[in-house]
């Protein structure tokens, strides 16, 4: 991302940037910078129906440039393209004020966004997003037998490529159908290497599965790519990583970005720093439950104390269409950053971050140990119930059926020796 | 959905098109397959033109039976009668026939019209009502009326026969079934349609029932024929004496990697003379070429390449043995860590296990005490504990502790060893839930193949060592030994598709039925795709070879609960079912439930190395599916000290035992444990380990 033009008034935050996007990554980067009430300016198409004197109509596709007010902001996570719909703002010959239109951002081309207020949160993703060598570009293939994802992880963005799922038979005397869908599943993972992974730009290919599948799959590939002078891959042999991972599905990727010889090599990149907070988080839950909390109101409540060493929290949040939320959440942030916190904010695109949303998006690892915090949380759930009755009821309700099923399972309980 | 088989590539071009074509490999299939539709077409040809016997027909069971029986084809007949009508003068014919029918099944005509008249002349309640008194069972075999030709004697009172049921009596496809099932083993089909149909093509019951209803100016509500629909039985003579025949149990070889699984069922093999001496000695050969002698028994079970050179087992393998009492399936599991999704495959369709130690010096030891990573970091447990573990968690409840390799201990064939061994297992295998009164140790040599089918003798040098102080069960003894399960034969159909491939005209499908039975000929629907397939052929493996009798010809013609079979289907593409599927009754209300929520009950494993908290991303198992799931609440907590229930906890730690809600991230057939235990339960992991294992209370949408 290229930033050309920055006009933010220092008194309120108000005003707006340029911005060129080169990368797909940049895309995200937009899209995160986006919220609703903003203005976008742009250049686009726009379908321009024309109506002679005779009455007769010809429509034809128009180039122009328009300002719209954002209502809404789509991101599709395949294709990376970001959508913006909203009425238009600015008068042009051929759209009409306040006619709605849905802009594209488009690679190469220039967009301007102008809000109300820009806050910290929003500075340093801008930051972030014209500084791409922080990100390193790698490809990740996790497989087990007739399952495999190949994704490809940038800065801040993972996108699967392609899902191969093959179904194998299992092996029989006397039968190849095994050994044959074996070799065509590694094809089905070669091709899509062949076709997705471009060597000039990814550093290199990590290769995880279960046992001896993967071994399996680079011999394959090693012989396949000799025999059919795939110069590409025999060239590039060299950036495959074998590493492990327990399954072939996407979110084995994590496993592949913790594994210890992987990180040294990529200790910069904001993934694997990422997985390793979480990991950190996670372990602190086991080791010292009083000392890692999640969910906004144990994470406020932490905060509170200034007792927040670390706080994890995905971009997902301050994407939240409502204002006041992401006031909420950018006011943690900052808080903690005054109070020599450190924060971590996680792209939500990455698997990291995908299980970090899990967990209500936000968590802390703390300084001290806050073992009261339990107590706290009960009244925050009082004040919760207090404000939505008809939560509190179900939440009786649940309570009721948990302990009638628990009576009624108990006998399958023995009988299956719990 | 379930997982397709074809790839799904995300970006916009489909560069698997030209694998399609040439997915079968072998153009001979095709042909076949043609084959096998103008096979097809030409029945459907002959199955128009049969007469519909039944439209115009006046609902008497005897002739519409017998028209139907001597169709060429396979078909079902559905009895019944029409409930209500408006005109007197059907109501009075109506009530006639309802007459004739229940005299038809063999009581006197006082006792049907009062039978009748206090049921407000419902003949299913009439005949229930009749059937479940004592008193008048007995009587009517005195006052049998005379059986109508081709008319099935009455079937006798099963305690699964349900409170509404119509019956139905199957005809078979040759003559040959047709004396057996009429005259030897009535099989009753309860079933419920109001109007009585032969059901042709069987695709949808409660449609053509309506369809033929209107044509015959017949009143009756679908509604009321699905709300009866009921699962399929078999008749009490075939229960009795399917429990006087061997029973059938599907075993599991469990144990930790190079315990010698896999080269103690190729001995058990060789001695029960299922392998030829030829193939042993050619594997024998060809092992020590590549200096892997002492695998050639293995190699029987591990028959891919990958495996053989490695030395490892990495997928189940299937066989079959047959002892005195039993007919057992066996299923070789890796005991590798990273395979152990494929040892949960072969754990979830098992009865019974056989758990192999090594008892040399170190390895059992590695085997099964808890592992210390580097630094004082828990590291992998042994795989015997896990498969302890995972085994009882999936339904193996009897269990053999193989001590192999006893004669490598040291010193050879040592008691005080194996007591040793026993003593470390058995408070283990007691807190995992297994009743030690069902678990047997026995002390072998898998290689030598000592004590394994011939006791220990002190004349010979190499057992002598045993014989001095063991005088127990030989390991073929043991396997004997196992009690016959329990099987949910009157449940609704499951089939759990373990194994696909095609074969001639159709699609094998290997797996196991679950609970409930089915027979060539039956209707069947693929879950989660909802395609109906029609079971061809039933396929026992070797038990199909040795029918010896009438009763063994008849029962390897279906599928009962617990069993290990090949399905051969038709009209269905292999690229519609795959592995994980399941198969079941084709009516709405009998099928499993597609879910993507669950309220769940799950105990979290001692050894866990990182919690469980709510959000938690794990990799749910089940059967022979593994799908990503998310612990998407933690409902409650049990408090180990009171009994009493936390609400709410915030994270659940080793030897929890908590009610949690858990979101997949597809939707797969649930079901809860109390209606089939085979759906019902599943085991969680997450980064190659083993975090919990659990039971489904309740779905939720």
């Amino acid at each position: 991302m290229k930033l050309l033009k920055k006009n933010i008034s220092a008194k309120d935050g108000s005003g707006s940037i340029l911005l060129r996007p080169d990368l797909p990554e940049d895309l995200w980067h937009a899209y995160n910078l986006l919220q609703t009430s903003d203005f976008v300016r742009c250049t686009t198409l726009r379908k321009v129906i024309n109506t002679s004197s005779t009455g007769s109509t010809t429509s034809n596709k128009v180039r122009t440039n328009l300002t719209i007010r954002v209502t809404k902001v789509d991101f599709d996570p395949e294709s990376l393209q970001v959508r913006i719909s909203g009425p238009n703002v600015e008068e042009s010959k051929h759209v009409k004020m306040g006619a709605h239109h849905t802009l594209t951002l488009e690679l190469g081309r220039n967009f301007s966004i102008e809000k109300e207020c820009w806050d910290q949160i929003f500075l340093d993703r801008i930051e972030e997003a014209c500084n791409p060598e922080l990100g390193a570009e790698i490809a990740a293939i996790v497989m087990q037998p007739g399952l495999a994802h190949l994704c490809l992880v940038t800065g801040s963005i993972t996108v699967t490529k392609a899902k191969i799922d093959v179904t194998i038979p299992k092996k029989r005397t006397g039968s190849t159908n095994h050994a044959k869908a074996i070799i065509r599943f590694y094809e089905a993972v070669y091709q899509a290497v062949l076709r997705h992974v471009d060597f000039d730009l990814i550093k290199c290919v990590l290769c995880g599965s279960p046992g001896y599948v993967k071994d399996d799959f680079y011999k394959y590939l090693c012989e396949q790519s000799v025999k059919r002078d795939d110069r590409k891959l025999v060239e590039n042999k060299g950036k495959f990583v074998m590493c492990k991972a327990s399954s072939g599905h996407k979110h084995a990727l994590e496993e592949v970005f913790s594994d210890e010889n992987i990180m040294a090599k990529m200790t910069e990149t904001k993934i694997a720093k990422e997985v390793n907070a979480l990991n950190r988080f996670m372990r602190m839950i086991d080791t010292d439950p009083d000392k890692a909390y999640y969910g906004f109101n144990h994470v406020q409540q932490a905060n509170e104390e200034l007792a927040i060493d670390t706080l994890l929290v995905t971009d997902d949040l301050f994407r939240a269409c409502d204002v006041a939320t992401r006031k909420l959440y950018v006011k943690l942030v900052e808080s903690v950053r005054e109070n020599g916190g450190v924060v971590y904010v996680f792209s939500a695109m990455h698997v990291s971050g995908v299980q970090l949303n899990q967990l209500s998006g936000v968590a802390a690892i703390l300084r001290y140990p806050l073992p009261d915090l339990d107590q706290l949380e009960l009244d925050a759930a009082m004040y919760d119930e207090g404000n939505d009755s008809d939560d509190s009821s179900n939440s009786d309700e649940e309570g009721v059926d948990a302990e009638e099923s628990f009576s009624r399972v108990q006998e399958d309980v023995a009988d299956m020796g719990f | 959905m379930s997982r397709h088989r074809n790839i799904r590539n995300m970006c916009e071009d489909d560069y698997y098109d030209y694998e399609d074509d040439d997915y079968y490999d072998d153009d001979e299939y095709w042909e076949e397959e043609e084959e096998h539709n103008s096979n097809y077409q030409e029945q459907e040809r002959v199955r128009k033109e049969q007469p519909t016997p039944n439209k115009n027909a006046p609902p008497v069971s005897v002739k519409s039976t017998s028209i139907a029986a001597s169709s060429p084809l396979k078909k079902e007949v559905k009895i019944s009668v029409p409930s209500s009508s408006s005109s007197a003068s059907i109501l009075d014919k109506e009530r006639t026939e309802k007459e004739r029918l229940v005299i038809s099944m063999g009581f006197t005509s006082d006792k049907a019209r009062a039978s009748l008249e206090n049921h407000g002349w419902d003949v299913q309640q009439a005949i229930n009502d009749l059937l479940s008194n004592p008193e008048i069972s007995n009587d009517k075999s005195m006052t049998m009326a005379p059986p109508p030709k081709f008319m099935p004697p009455p079937p006798a009172l099963g305690d699964h026969q349900g409170r509404n049921a119509t019956l139905e009596f199957r005809v078979g496809t040759t003559k040959k079934d047709k004396k057996i099932e009429t005259s030897e083993f009535p099989s009753v089909k309860v079933s419920s349609h109001n109007t009585k149909s032969v059901n042709l093509s069987g695709v949808d019951l409660p449609k053509s029932s309506q369809k033929l209803s209107s044509n015959a100016s017949l009143s009756t509500s679908s509604k009321v024929s699905e709300a009866k629909i009921k699962t399929k039985t078999i008749s009490p003579e075939m229960k009795k004496k399917l429990e006087s025949q061997k029973s059938r149990l599907s075993m599991v070889i469990l144990g930790h990697v190079d315990a010698g699984k896999s080269t103690l069922m190729g001995q058990v093999l060789v001695q029960m003379g299922m392998v030829q001496n030829r193939t042993v000695a050619k594997y024998q050969k060809e092992a020590s070429e590549i200096g892997k002698a002492s695998f050639a028994l293995a190699w029987i079970m591990d028959e891919d390449e990958s495996e053989r050179e490695r030395g490892v087992t990495i997928d189940i393998a299937t066989k079959y043995i047959t002892t005195e009492n039993h007919d057992l399936t066996i299923l070789d599991a890796p005991g590798h860590a990273d395979y152990i999704p494929a040892m949960i495959t072969g754990a979830g369709v098992s009865d019974v296990g056989i758990l192999v130690v090594s008892s040399t010096k170190g390895e059992f030891e590695s085997g099964f005490d808890l592992a210390t990573g580097k630094g004082g970091t828990r590291g992998h447990v042994g795989q015997t504990r896990e498969h302890i573990t995972l085994a009882k968690a999936l339904g193996v409840s009897q269990l053999i502790v193989a001590v192999n390799k006893l004669d490598a201990a040291d010193p050879a064939w040592s008691q005080s060893r194996f007591n040793e061994i026993q003593s470390k297992l058995e408070p283990f295998l007691k807190q995992s839930g297994f009743n030690l009164r069902r678990v047997q140790f026995v002390p072998i040599s898998g290689l030598t193949g000592i004590n394994v089918k011939k006791a220990p003798s002190k004349d010979d040098a190499a057992s002598a060592g045993l014989a001095e102080w063991y005088n127990g069960k030989t390991l073929m003894m043991a396997i004997n030994s196992f009690e016959p399960a329990k099987r949910n034969i009157d449940k609704p159909f499951r089939f759990i598709v373990s194994d696909l491939y095609p074969e001639g005209k159709g699609l094998v499908v290997k797996g196991r039925v679950a609970q409930g039975i089915i027979s060539a000929g039956d209707e069947v629907v693929v879950l989660p795709t909802g395609d109906i397939a029609s079971v061809t052929r039933i396929d026992h493996g070797v038990v199909s070879a040795k029918a010896n009798d009438d009763f063994d010809a008849e029962r390897v013609k279906i599928a009962l609960a617990g069993d290990s079979c090949d399905l051969i289907i038709g009209g269905i593409d292999i690229a519609r079912i795959c592995t994980g599927n399941i198969l079941s009754d084709v009516p709405m209300q009998l099928r499993p439930k597609l879910k993507k929520t669950m309220k769940a009950q799950i105990l979290v494993l001692d050894d866990l190395s990182v919690p469980i908290i709510r959000g938690s991303q794990v990799l749910m198992h089940m059967h022979c599916l593994d799908v990503p799931a998310v612990i998407s609440n933690i409902i409650s907590k049990l408090n180990k000290k009171d009994g009493s229930t936390i609400p709410r906890p915030r994270v659940l730690t080793g030897g929890s035992n908590a009610t949690v809600q858990i979101k997949l991230q597809e939707r797969i057939c649930l079901e809860r444990y109390s209606d089939c235990r085979s759906l019902g339960r599943f085991v969680l992991r997450r980064g190659g380990d083993t975090v919990a294992i659990g039971i489904i209370e309740d779905l939720e949408d």
